[in-house]
């Protein structure tokens, strides 16, 4: 068969001859985004058959869903050409970007009615994606049939219906296994203009509608296998009550691409999140979480060039529970730019625990320091060199300090820093680094004055010197930590040798079993954690330490370390320190 | 990621590697299952709305018979109102209980609403609970949850859909027709 580069090859079994025509009617249709315009007609000796498959798109705003529809192509998607008495499949070939597909069909004298059947799987050649049920079945549809037995040029357009009606009266929401089709494709091309090549794990898009039978699936997640080489991004189907009941996610572009931001990083970069539940106004979040979430929010924003994400709920205006869904906007995190968060990510989009201040991060990098709306592929680009040596160099864990680390190694961490402010991450030194020793002239703290710190750069060892004058109980903590920051403590001597107790104890403590509370407006920490967020891991007291002592008269030292012994925390971060004399006897 | 790191409270957390394909197809769907099963807690989500919600019967449920329904919900974030709300379908009768409360909300106060109901009549319906927070600024934020009433006729308990096929490369497919 003769072959247009926009027009699939059939795969085996091919000697007849064909041409398309048509191409001028395609030529306009070359993006990957567009709606298939113009009119294929495949042409051979033999049994040729070709068309279009399209299915239907769902658009959203900020607000849900919309409802208009738009059609598209299903892009290398596999047609089949089955015959009618026994599901055997004659010939295979894959749709081109444009869904266009054409194929040489074997001369059957018997038994001769044969279809062609869309499926939702990939061309292997491009990108290894299955789209399938939780049954894990692919989805499927029939076009016309026609007589294989007759030679001659059968046109089979496949246009895949928004809804199957199914026995029952049941709709079934068809249309939208493509679309996640569709959108995990865009984000193995990303991958392949990212790093020359297409992952090498099968991506399954697991996806079946609520219904009244309670059958979808439920909840959104990215998992993935090492053993078996695949990989899955679940995706809710709502919440059993209908096609358009709850929280469905087969026309969410952003969260698919979001999900697929977590199989970047699994394919091709190093990831280390526990996973779970997380939540967008919460920066108590362990660090490894923070970053995967955050670098996955970006992603999705990078791939659309837009930094708002949606997620839409319900169905088109008008549909019961619409108003819940949300959107967010990673570009400049701020109430006045969300729709129906209902939570200041202006004040909770802060810290390096805090997937939305890991976006926000990213994004400027991608988009460039306060140039709102001026999408820059180089940026991303950038990104993911950085990204790409993690995986090459990896580092015992990933968090955003990770990141901030390799890329200051590749490009300096001077703007990246500067960005970072911008979300209360401190990656600089903090006042009291001159003479930051056992030293008179390391910083002097005196009897319940507070002092802010920076455990930066990695490996940074602070001191505050203060000095005792007659025998009395020293309180010595670091409260308001931020930033994934997890303190250890010690008093030491002018000789830097940590102080013993009368017991014999040392004075020095990694996580205090009652921590120094939060202080209000103080130290990098404006606003308290909500109740809620206080199982978080990094609350700013959970890894905080505190020091009581009987002290002679004397100069002491306060050295703070980062504890580095908790996963869950990072190896900077920010705190306050405070000294507290207890009155004499 | 290793099955291990997936799902390490699972009673055989190697279990993928235990299986033995015996062809493709049956591998990639053996796998499948095994990963979904254990994949839960430790999955990378989609970030949440901050409000737990559920939806639950307390009962049996039959037509002419009472059973409760019971929507609750745990704010993680204060917010000014607070409602919840059950929406019951047509044919499905209020025998107890209000179907909206509202108040304030205090982050992890978990707050109940319990009806009483009585289906009456054997055809398929949903409830749906819903959870909304509002805040002073006018946003609001939420999330719903629904509860198929399993009733009605008994061949329709499942989609009906008609008997997998097989690709060429023997990958299970459903092709989804019409009903005539």
């Amino acid at each position: 068969m003769n072959r247009s580069s926009n027009i699939a090859t059939p795969r085996k079994g091919l000697a007849r001859w064909a041409a398309v025509l048509g191409l001028a009617g395609l030529a306009g249709c070359g993006s990957t985004s567009g709606t298939p315009i113009g009119d294929l007609i495949c042409q051979g000796a033999g049994v040729v058959v070709g068309g279009k498959v399209t299915f239907v798109k769902r658009l959203y705003s900020e607000q849900g869903l919309t409802g208009e529809q738009i059609i598209k192509p299903v892009r290398y998607g596999l047609v089949e050409i089955v015959r009618e008495v026994d599901g055997s499949v004659l010939a295979t070939t894959y749709t081109d970007r444009n869904g266009s597909y054409c194929i040489d069909v074997p001369q059957t004298k018997s038994f001769p009615t044969v279809y062609p059947r869309v499926a939702s799987l990939t061309d292997p050649d491009k990108f290894k994606i299955v789209v399938t049920s939780d049954n894990i079945d692919l989805y499927s549809r029939p076009g016309t049939a026609f007589d294989a037995s007759t030679p001659g040029n059968y046109k089979r357009d496949i246009p895949l219906p928004l809804f199957v009606r199914l026995p029952g009266n049941v709709d079934f929401a068809f249309s939208g296994a493509f679309n996640v089709m569709d959108v995990l494709t865009t984000g193995a091309e990303k991958a392949v203009e990212l790093t020359g090549q297409a992952p090498s794990e099968t991506l399954f898009g697991v996806w079946r509608p609520g219904t009244y039978f309670g059958s979808g699936t439920f909840g959104t997640y990215f998992g993935g296998d090492e053993q078996t080489n695949n990989a899955y991004i679940v995706l809710s189907g709502g919440d059993g009550g209908g096609a358009d009941f709850g929280d469905h996610d087969e026309y969410d572009d952003d969260v698919i691409l979001h999900e697929f931001g977590h199989f970047m990083v699994y394919s091709f970069s190093k990831d280390v999140s526990p996973g779970g539940a997380h939540y967008l106004n919460d920066n108590t979040e362990d660090t490894r979480l923070a970053w995967s979430e955050g670098w996955a929010s970006f992603f999705s924003g990078a791939v659309r060039r837009s930094p708002v994400l949606t997620n839409t709920y319900g169905g088109d205006p008008g549909s019961l529970n619409r108003e819940f869904s949300y959107a967010f906007d990673i570009e400049r995190p701020h109430a006045d730019v969300l729709t129906r968060i209902g939570t200041p990510l202006e004040d909770y989009g802060t810290y390096t625990t805090s997937e939305v201040a890991v976006a926000s991060v990213l994004w400027d990098v991608f988009d460039g320091l306060n140039e709102p709306g001026d999408a820059s592929s180089d940026g991303l680009k950038r990104v993911w060199e950085v990204m790409t040596r993690i995986r090459t160099v990896p580092p015992p864990t990933v968090t955003l300090e990770t990141f901030a680390t390799y890329f200051g190694d590749l490009f300096g961490l001077t703007s990246l820093a500067e960005t970072a402010k911008l979300r209360r991450i401190q990656w600089f030194p903090d006042n009291f680094e001159d003479g930051d020793d056992t030293t008179d002239t390391a910083p002097l703290t005196t009897n319940g004055e507070w002092t802010c710190h920076t455990l930066y750069p990695v490996g940074d060892v602070d001191y505050a010197r203060f000095t005792v004058d007659v025998p009395r109980s020293v309180i010595v903590d670091t409260f308001n930590l931020s930033n994934g920051a997890d303190t250890a403590l010690q008093i030491v001597d002018a000789n830097n040798a940590v102080v013993v107790r009368e017991d014999g104890t040392r004075a020095e403590n990694d996580d205090a079993a009652s921590p120094h509370g939060y202080e209000a407006q103080r130290c990098n920490r404006f606003i308290p954690v909500p109740f809620a967020y206080m199982p978080g891991p990094n609350n700013g007291e959970r890894f905080a330490s505190t020091v009581r002592f009987d002290a002679q008269p004397g100069t002491y030292y306060a050295k703070v370390v980062s504890s580095r012994k908790d996963p869950r925390a990072g190896v900077m971060g920010s705190y306050g320190l405070i000294v507290s004399f207890l009155p004499p006897g | 990621m290793d099955v291990n790191s997936l799902c390490p409270w699972c009673a055989n957390p190697r279990g993928v590697s235990l299986v033995r394909p015996r062809g493709r197809a049956t591998a990639v769907v053996v796998g499948l299952f095994i990963v979904l099963a254990c994949v839960g807690p430790v999955r990378a989500t989609m970030p949440s709305a901050p409000v737990d919600v559920s939806l639950e019967f307390g009962g049996t449920v039959a037509v002419g018979t009472d059973v409760t329904v019971t929507l609750q919900a745990r704010p993680l974030v204060d917010a000014a109102r607070f409602s919840l709300s059950i929406t019951l379908p047509d044919g499905v009768e209020l025998v107890a209980g209000e179907t909206r409360w509202e108040g304030s909300a205090r982050s992890g106060e978990r707050r109940a609403l319990t009806v009483t109901i009585r289906p009456q009549a054997a055809e398929p319906s949903v409830i749906q609970g819903t959870a909304v927070l509002g805040f002073p600024d006018g946003t609001t934020l939420g999330d719903a949850r629904s509860l198929a009433l399993p009733l009605g006729d008994r061949s329709k308990p499942t989609l009906s859909l008609p008997p997998p096929k097989k690709t060429k490369t023997g990958e299970p497919v459903i092709e989804y027709r019409d009903a005539p």
